[in-house]
């Protein structure tokens, strides 16, 4: 399509399993960064865009502060979680550019079009979260395999290969109540202390693993936290009145059977098929193996962090959730069936990828030919999805307007310019109720709630805001007598420049909307695990980078055409 | 790459169609015909999946600058290679899995050959044959050997996509409502099980802990007795609430409301697409090499029987205790295996066949949802237009006026030899009529066909990649779709309009 000049972002590097919908990507390519690789195959194809690569995080201020997106035409997202493309979505709030939002999953996939305040925002619809799981669930009183994938992927593996704490946590008074809640407490603190000796061990054993290894180290994990955790959980009687009880594991009857692998060096061997349920001794094998292997790569690895396609961690977390699922009664799985829990892994294949790729490209075409007019590009664009539904392939829909109670962007929003090393709050304050003819005063907080000044806390006003921002953080301004709207303010910092403030029209005041209803479940993909990096998950697109059309066709529908600038995030 | 490598690399596509899809994959045979940019796009989407082996077949044809125009597998240094040659070097380092063969004969060498076109497990035709009767002689020899034949092209911003099948049967539709709970109709062992929990004397703990599927049963009982009808969800909530509730938190009579909507699913009814197979089963006697046929006949047995399919043994997720839990899936898996058992002992008695457990698993676990496609070879059907037009439904109607216009630039191939551009705007127009003349269709000139031939022409007959690129996505999944016999393909006719961003289906 002959855009003049491509950006292409993406923060991650390339794996095997990327290579099923990537055409752009080699086996030899494998981890090198996806944006570098995607364009210098790109500029092989004898490119007349102009193509940049940024390797590196969307989300870094300072790799791509504010005025890196103020200078594109349009940012295409295929962002694979819901946090960067919410970021994404306000920023473009805030400058206004354009932004195709697309993702796919299995044989679906959508396009949104979205133009600032002129259609729907990506946060306009409530997006669900992941379930959520009880913390005690997790430790003591799993009923489901995600419990136990959970338990290993997010407990187990970080303490014993991750970061982790070093610092053994001081057990609590001795106070001798039986509550369960507390009982639960002291023992997950006594379990974590010896997780971190066990820790200790490992690195230990990390360092002395060399020419004549001793494994004995692997049997004390084992024993630790299939049985004596397990012991330790029953004797809280409370927790099994109304619950079946676990059987620790008899590690004793296998023992042997592992240290012949062990010694004969066989245990390196060990390969379970990924699509069969194991075996507890096949279970156990696998654990042993990848916790040796594990152990040895933590020497020049120092800490390891879980990765759904690093085959040992896999090994690993597969292997011990299976052995807990084993103790409290509960199915086992396969190891497949594992990656797909922990991984929250969303299936993906180049046929749909492909598509989706097409149709958010096409869209953009509705914004150049308008002559960037978003008003007219809005009303022409639409938002298409496919359905699974045979009869209907591909549904469209008219852009929906804004919602008027988004937290996103139903609130006014632009960019103040201003050299936050030299103006004083004070001064700030003073500047906002002239430009936008408060009645009397506002208050000024951070986007983190944090108050800087109201008119019964004027503590800060003679300070320079550098003391309470950096450089595009997000300033909230509200009216203190409640005539206007609150605005957004985000801070450019400009040193040596004098302040310059948008031009807003602010809307009279609305009652701030109570927390806004549970998004009702529906037919949106929830990933199934509920921790901090559970998000939902959409595999990573194709990158809609569009091969220029050399002839210059006059009855071609897109002739050469002058287009300027747009950014592919990936 | 050893096998663990190979299953990583699929990883993200076995979970959609299971390691026997994938092996149907790799033991595919593909042959394309025309390697244009339609053809590369689709390609690239077969060849990163790892279907087994493709052979292009392009009539040794050299790259010109309108295929560097549009096609992203074909650059400047290959000018001097056959446009097939350089295609396929260029998809193979996409995938070394993938065997890439270049046809060095002619089609029309080829057509004479029928048994050449036997180790395909499908054919795709991008853009045109030479002629009319290319296009018959290819679809008579592949009709003949049920072989899948689809037909794909695209103009500027208009796709189109045909699929001609004979017949295709799928058991694994992927239907997302496998789910069988039997709320209505619990068998002996259930229904035992559900009176061993009595609700009234759990304790909090316990009580919170019964899957809603056993709570939902228990309420639609004591409902349907006191009114003698099948009870409304509203009804049910409404008992939930009043009836059970005790501190307010139980989750499980949370997911017991939520799903109250499963009281009016009815257990006996079947969908119409099943009742047509058993229909068609009725005079069916299959071929020899697949129990497909013999199985259904077996299946209509059962459900003449019982009045009930054989229980899918599919139980979603419930909030519960594992010990509830793991009773409740073995009473389901349980039903499940005397159910298969019963169909493998009618189709064996009756039948006389074998068939094997994995096979027979499938089909027991997805009756509900099978589809069987019969296609037809015809390229038009003139009740088409005017069930359009009587429908008033314009986006339809728009839509099939870009297949009527494909159809109409396909005779202008065939008799000019070229595509047509802006001076031949009324040569199109007149093809477009003698046309719909032959299929008797036309009344009068369908609203709206104007423009879209006026709109071929004014292509010129080029490619724009992005309509390429998403129509060879379509055109690859329903390969996909075909080689794997999983999820429901295309039945059997769509086109795409790259202006309004809008696809229609319909059937021929």
């Amino acid at each position: 399509m002959n855009y003049g000049e491509i950006h292409v972002l993406d923060l991650d590097t390339i794996d095997l399993s990327n290579l099923n919908r990537q055409f752009l990507f080699r086996q030899k390519d494998i981890k090198a960064s996806k944006a570098l690789t995607a364009v210098k195959a790109v500029q092989h194809m004898n490119h007349a865009s102009k193509l940049v690569a940024h390797h590196g995080n969307i989300m870094d201020t300072k790799q791509f502060p504010l005025s890196f997106f103020q200078g594109f035409d349009m940012i295409f997202n295929a962002l694979d979680n819901l946090e960067a493309r919410m970021y994404v979505n306000k920023v473009c709030l805030f400058t206004k550019v354009p932004l195709m939002e697309s993702g796919t999953t299995g044989l679906q996939g959508q396009v949104q079009p979205i133009y600032p305040y002129l259609t729907e925002c990506f946060a306009c619809v409530p997006k669900s979260t992941p379930k959520a799981f009880p913390v005690c669930t997790i430790r003591s009183t799993p009923s489901k395999p995600v419990h136990c994938v959970t338990w290993a992927k997010n407990f187990l593996f970080p303490q014993l290969f991750g970061p982790g704490s070093s610092d053994l946590i001081p057990t609590k008074g001795q106070n001798e109540d039986d509550d369960e809640d507390d009982d639960e407490t002291k023992n997950s603190l006594q379990e974590a202390n010896e997780l971190i000796e066990l820790k200790f061990s490992i690195v230990r054993a990390a360092e002395d693993l060399g020419d004549s290894p001793d494994y004995s180290f692997v049997d004390s994990i084992i024993t630790k936290i299939f049985t004596e955790d397990i012991l330790r959980l029953l004797r809280m009687e409370n927790l099994w009145t109304s619950r079946s009880k676990p059987t620790p594991l008899n590690y004793s009857e296998y023992s042997l059977v592992i240290k012949n692998l062990e010694d004969s060096g066989l245990i390196e061997d060990v390969k379970l098929s990924d699509q069969k349920i194991g075996s507890i001794l096949e279970n156990l094998q696998t654990f042993v193996k990848s916790t040796i292997r594990l152990t040895k790569r933590l020497r020049l690895e120092k800490e390891i962090y879980f990765d759904k396609d690093d085959q040992d961690a896999l090994e690993f977390v597969s292997s011990s959730s299976n052995l807990r699922s084993y103790i409290f009664d509960i199915p086992l799985k396969t190891e497949f069936e594992v990656k797909q829990i922990a991984g929250n892994i969303i299936p993906a294949v180049a046929t749909t990828n492909a598509i989706m790729a097409g149709f958010s490209a096409l869209s953009s075409i509705h914004y150049f030919i308008s002559g960037k007019n978003s008003h007219v590009a809005a009303e022409a664009s639409r938002m298409v999805y496919d359905s699974s539904v045979p009869e209907r392939f591909v549904n469209t829909s008219k852009l929906a307007e804004p919602n008027k109670n988004c937290k996103q962007c139903s609130i006014v929003r632009g960019i103040a310019n201003l050299d936050i090393g030299t103006l004083t709050l004070s001064k700030f304050r003073q500047q906002l109720i002239e430009k936008y003819h408060y009645e009397d005063d506002v208050a000024i907080a951070t986007s983190d709630s944090r108050l800087l000044y109201d008119f019964d806390f004027e503590d800060n006003l003679e300070r320079p805001l550098k003391d309470f921002i950096r450089d595009g953080d997000v300033l909230l301004v509200s009216d203190s007598e409640e005539i206007l709207d609150h605005i957004e303010l985000l801070i450019s910092d400009h040193e040596g420049e004098e302040i310059r403030l948008p031009d807003l029209t602010i809307p009279p005041f609305r009652e701030q909307q109570e927390e806004e209803e549970e998004g009702e479940e529906d037919d949106e993909i929830v990933a199934e695990l509920g921790n901090s990096d559970g998000i939902v998950i959409l595999d990573e697109e194709e990158n809609p980078l569009k091969r220029s059309n050399e002839e210059t066709d006059e009855s071609s529908p897109i002739k050469k055409r002058k287009i300027d600038n747009l950014v592919v995030l990936d | 790459m050893d096998d663990k490598d190979v299953g990583n690399k699929y990883d993200r596509q076995v979970r959609l169609w299971s390691p026997s899809g994938q092996k149907c994959l790799s033991n595919s045979s593909i042959c394309l015909i025309n390697a244009n940019t339609t053809a590369s796009e689709t390609l690239k989407n077969l060849v990163l999946p790892g279907v087994g082996r493709i052979t292009i077949i392009d009539n040794s044809r050299k790259v010109t600058p309108n295929d560097l125009a549009s096609s992203f597998f074909l650059s400047d240094s290959s000018s001097d290679h056959t446009r097939a040659g350089r295609l396929a070097n260029t998809l193979s380092a996409l995938n070394p899995d993938v065997e890439i063969l270049v046809e060095q004969r002619s089609l029309s060498q080829l057509l004479f050959i029928p048994s050449y076109w036997s180790e395909f497990s499908c054919v795709i035709v991008s853009q045109f044959l030479e002629n009319a009767d290319h296009e018959r002689l290819l679809s008579d020899i592949l009709w003949r050997i049920n072989v899948c034949l689809i037909e794909v092209n695209s103009i500027g911003f208009y796709a189109t996509l045909r699929i001609k099948y004979r017949e295709q049967e799928i058991v694994e539709t992927h239907d997302n409502n496998t789910e069988d709970l039997r709320l209505d109709f619990p068998w002996p062992e259930l229904q035992g099980h559900i009176d061993s929990i009595n609700l009234d004397e759990l304790d909090d703990q316990s009580f919170s802990n019964v899957p809603y599927s056993i709570i939902l049963t228990k309420v639609y009982q004591r409902l349907h007795k006191r009114t003698g009808k099948r009870p409304t969800p509203s009804a049910v909530r409404k008992f939930i609430q009043s009836e059970l509730r005790r501190n307010g938190e139980e989750t499980n009579l949370d997911e017991a409301s939520n799903r109250a909507i499963l009281v009016l699913k009815d257990s006996r009814e079947i969908p119409e697409s099943l009742t047509r197979i058993f229909e068609e089963g009725e005079n069916n006697d299959g071929s020899a090499d697949s129990p497909f046929w013999p199985l259904v006949k077996a299946l209509y047995f059962f459900y003449h029987k019982h009045g009930l399919l054989p229980l899918s043994g599919v139980l979603p997720d419930m909030e519960s205790d594992t010990e509830q839990y793991i009773a409740l899936t073995k009473l389901y898996r349980d039903k499940f295996e005397a159910d298969k058992k019963e169909i493998k002992e009618i189709f064996e008695d009756q039948y006389g066949g074998t068939v094997s457990d994995s096979y027979l698993t499938t089909f027991v676990k997805n009756c509900k949802f099978m589809r069987v496609h019969r296609g037809s070879r015809e390229s038009f059907k003139a009740s088409l237009l005017t069930e359009e037009s009587e429908n008033e439904d314009p986006q339809r109607l728009s839509n099939l006026n870009i297949y009527v216009g494909f159809l109409a630039l396909k005779s202008f191939y065939y008799e000019y030899h070229r595509l047509p551009s802006v001076s031949d705007c009324s040569e199109l127009r007149a093809t477009a009529i003698s046309l719909l003349c032959h299929y008797q269709s036309v009344r009068n000139f369908p609203d709206g066909l104007e423009k879209v031939l006026d709109e071929i022409c004014r292509a010129r007959g080029s490619e724009l990649h992005n309509i390429c690129a998403l129509i060879g996505g379509i055109a690859g999944q329903e390969v996909i779709k075909v080689i794997t016999n999983q999820y429901v393909t295309l039945d059997n006719c769509m086109s795409f309009d790259g202006i309004k961003a809008q696809g229609g289906t319909w059937r021929i």
